[in-house]
């Protein structure tokens, strides 16, 4: 009886994938560049546990078992300012470009001139289209040693010599974290933006009619319904902690600030692409992936303990 | 019913679009078209896509129905690598150092040039020097690849990369004869007083690439102004030591030390530009072309390209000149500057890949590229064009005079060096006049320098544009020096990866410090920790080897 029902259901989970065939076959384009850019390349991982040499197939590498992982490890000069960094300067930037953006989508939504909403919400999203060569050019013009903002403190006399931001190991975290919320700060607003548009009214005019103002309503209708969505941001953006955009650090490190700019993208480009020591860029990497998906997992445990909610 | 009837045409019009240039690049393939089209990488700053833009590609094409379609690269060192590993290579691909050759070489991804070699009319003549070099690095004693820029000879100029420094500066100082580091500081330091700004510009006193990957390397340079070494692996842990015929380390040498302590006055003094640090290489020139720049160090070949700008801007007077310096210490010791004259040059390696669809019309190319007429052609150009044939000497024409020193373009725009892989051998004809006529001592002087440089080397009270050098310098091969190359999966190989990474920010650091001995001190301590000897030991341990190598290679005929 239990088996005919079996049966029956997966006959009927069938017909169900028939009559939405539609529906899966534009599903499978999204499917099949997952499975090819991001689960198929996982198989490069061997190189990571093996010998392997520039121009030879990979799974004919000798087996190296955790050399590469160890050699890592044990280059405490090139992993410990590495690791710092990345975790500094993207943590820094997750939590305030997240805090950032929840204060630009609140304050956004309290414009009344509709056309202005619009035009600073276009106008927030565009940096995230630039390429990071072109940011970099731009504020080099900024910040360089001739560059607007040295030139014109000197002319206002409130500086002597001018200040080296691009090349001082001690503006360097301060830099990226700046540039990283500017750049995203519009594409995030756009996910509190879409939670504020399904916020009902009727909490706003329950409010009004106990006799909220503009900002209690912020405050005790508008801030708690983004909690949950600031949560599951915040979860995936635990998962990318150790992620950096490779172009932005190359571009934006040099000898003066590596100590406090490199990250373990840009140690990987190094050490392993630059080298062509594939094997041990492959190990770095994997170690980067590993870590990341027990902080995504972790966060998302912490999440689900202390708010009841999460992302899975 | 209507609209899915139109989307499927829709759909239908853009698939058959898509689909005709791959019909069409099919039934091209084949019409059985002769014309060779070779790939090559080349630098981001070429500015044609294929040769045959150029008259000397036209003549290539018209003479072997061979052109060269330029794919421009920004970082030709890492595309090597990633090229190797897909699998993806050109037919012809330059290889930048022993270590990449041998990676290549050991995935099988080039041809071995031997039989090539033996039934060669011109290669084997024209590398018979190189040929037993070329063998003694090689692994299995065989030959994958040559390489540019060799063999050199007196009938070329020697180069010579000092300090590229305006002439209008010059003059307003009285013409003073600059060599010690003293001259050159005092110079600098008044000039910056005097000259705040240039055309509306900052002016800045000294400017390098140190943003480029080999840029850190430049603060070492005063290793071969004067003394027993030379600039040949001072990319490295060590140093070649002309004299003694071995490698010493780079770190301790006091003329690196007086280098760097030279670059920290500059610096302190505000005189070195602040934003050379993460200046790249076309920032750089940029403040050459506009003469922002006082002077430039080392990259004088970036000054001779600034000068045709300035001319051409109205700025003829900012024109650059070379000119020499040496530490004080080695001012004072009087000792000869050994003139590195490369033997071999492993850093432009070139190779013919597994891909050549036909890599015996490729070395029948190459091969006549090496002979007299072909190295003519691509270095001199076109007879009646670019040179003249006055008394049995090759003589620049008018038109090439003024093209070199007007147009920054006009040698790409010819065609010269059209393709890197010719070998730009600095050799001469018969009649001892160098196959590149810029490089003729016989013209150097007389023809391309500018009226305004000339002026300058007369006031300075020189003879000709070289003099300085030639009169307290000697020319020093470089021999084996070369071929040594560390193995980068060795122990030793790791650890000078690791130095090359420690002493790019250490020197930034030498020149950036307020106390400059307390600094050396703190750095030298990390230094001794590396126990760098030991990569030390390993270059002079092949060298040994090498020269036994060598030794049985030199006589057998290639």
């Amino acid at each position: 009886m239990t088996q005919g029902v079996q049966v029956a259901g997966r006959r009927g989970t069938l017909q169900k994938m028939v009559r939405q065939r539609q529906l899966y076959m534009m599903l499978l384009p999204a499917l099949a560049s997952v499975a090819i850019f991001t689960y198929a390349p996982l198989f490069g991982w061997w190189m990571a546990f093996s010998d392997y040499k520039l121009g030879k197939p990979i799974f004919d590498a000798p087996w190296a078992g955790l050399k590469y992982f160890i050699e890592f490890f044990t280059d405490t000069a090139g992993a410990g300012h590495v690791i710092l960094n990345t975790v500094v300067m993207n943590v820094s930037a997750l939590v305030l470009g997240l805090v950032c953006a929840l204060a630009f989508a609140i304050f956004l939504k309290e414009v009344r001139w509709k056309w202005f909403r619009r035009f600073v919400q276009s106008a927030s999203f565009f940096p995230y289209f630039m390429s990071w060569v072109i940011i970099y050019a731009v504020i080099y013009a900024l910040f360089s040693n001739d560059g607007a903002v040295n030139a014109s403190l000197q002319s206002l006399g409130l500086i002597d010599k001018s200040i080296n931001i691009l090349g001082n190991p001690k503006t360097s975290w301060g830099l990226i974290i700046t540039v990283d919320v500017w750049n995203i700060l519009g594409y995030n607003s756009v996910m509190f933006i879409a939670a504020i548009a399904g916020i009902p009214d009727e909490q706003y005019e329950a409010a009004r009619i106990d006799g909220a103002t503009r900002f209690h309503e912020m405050w005790h209708v508008t801030l708690p319904n983004l909690i949950p969505t600031m949560i599951v941001l915040l979860i995936l953006g635990s998962g990318s902690i150790f992620n950096s955009y490779l172009d932005q650090f190359f571009i934006f490190t040099n000898t003066l600030n590596i100590s406090t700019m490199e990250v373990f993208d840009y140690y990987i480009y190094r050490f392993g692409l630059k080298l062509g020591n594939f094997s041990y860029a492959t190990a770095v990497g994997v170690i980067k992936t590993l870590i990341s998906l027990v902080l995504l997992v972790g966060v998302n445990w912490l999440s689900r303990k202390a708010t009841d909610q999460s992302l899975f | 019913m209507k609209n899915h009837r139109l989307l499927r045409m829709l759909a239908l019009t853009l698939t058959v679009i898509m689909l005709i240039p791959t019909f069409a690049t099919v039934a091209n393939a084949q019409a059985g078209d002769e014309e060779y089209v070779i790939q090559l990488l080349v630098s981001s700053s070429q500015t044609h896509t294929r040769s045959d833009e150029t008259s000397i590609g036209k003549y290539i094409k018209d003479k072997f129905n061979i052109v060269f379609e330029y794919l421009p690269v920004n970082d030709d060192s890492e595309k090597q690598s990633l090229m190797l590993a897909t699998g993806d290579y050109p037919e012809i691909i330059r290889l930048e150092g022993g270590d990449m050759v041998q990676d290549y070489i050991d995935a099988d991804a080039i041809l071995c040039l031997d039989d090539y070699i033996a039934s060669s009319t011109n290669f084997k003549t024209r590398y018979a020097e190189q040929i037993p070099y070329w063998r003694a690095s090689s692994k299995d004693g065989k030959i994958y690849t040559w390489q540019r820029y060799v063999p050199s000879d007196l009938t070329n100029a020697p180069e010579i990369l000092d300090i590229g420094t305006r002439t209008d500066i010059l003059e307003q100082q009285a013409w003073p004869n600059l060599v010690s580091e003293d001259d050159w500081f005092n110079y600098l330091q008044k000039a910056m007083q005097d000259n705040p700004e240039t055309n509306g510009q900052k002016t800045v006193g000294m400017v390098l690439p140190l943003a480029e990957s080999w840029g850190p390397s430049l603060l070492t340079e005063f290793c071969e102004k004067g003394g027993e070494t030379n600039d040949q692996g001072t990319n490295d842990a060590v140093v070649w030591n002309q004299v003694e015929q071995k490698w010493v380390p780079t770190w301790t040498l006091p003329a690196v030390v007086d280098s760097y302590r030279f670059f920290n006055r500059l610096y302190k003094a505000g005189i070195l530009d602040p934003d050379c640090f993460t200046d790249t290489y076309d920032q750089v020139q940029e403040k050459i072309n506009s003469g922002r720049a006082l002077s430039v160090w080392y990259c004088t070949w970036m000054a001779t390209s600034a000068n045709a700008t300035l001319v051409s801007n109205g700025n003829s007077n900012m024109q650059y000149i070379n000119m020499p310096i040496r530490s004080n210490a080695q001012v004072k010791a009087g000792l000869k500057r050994e003139i590195r004259v490369e033997t071999t040059r492993p850093f432009d390696s070139y190779a013919i890949t597994k891909n050549a669809k036909d890599p015996d019309r490729l070395f029948a190319f190459l091969d006549w590229a090496l002979s007299d007429e072909g190295q003519i052609l691509l270095q001199s150009g076109i007879e009646g064009k670019h040179y003249t044939i006055v008394d049995g000497k090759r003589t620049p024409t008018e038109e090439y005079i003024n093209g070199v020193l007007t147009n920054p373009n006009y040698s790409s725009d010819e065609g010269f060096d059209l393709a890197s892989f010719f070998g730009s051998c600095k050799q001469g004809d018969a009649q001892g006049i160098a196959f590149n006529l810029q490089a003729a001592p016989a013209y150097y002087d007389e023809i391309f320098l500018s009226d305004r440089q000339k002026e300058a080397y007369k006031n300075l009270g020189w003879s000709n544009s070289l003099s300085y050098w030639t009169d307290t310098s000697e020319l020093a091969p470089t021999g084996l020096a070369a071929t040594c190359i560390l193995d980068p999966d060795s122990n030793e190989g790791k650890l000078d990866e690791k130095f090359k990474a420690w002493i790019a920010v250490a020197a930034t650091k030498l020149v950036t410090a307020d106390d400059f001995d307390a600094t050396w001190a703190e750095l030298n301590q990390e230094y001794e920790a590396m126990n760098v000897g030991t990569i030390v030991d390993k270059y002079n341990e092949i060298l040994a080897t090498n020269q036994e190598h060598y030794n049985q290679y030199v006589t057998t005929t290639p």
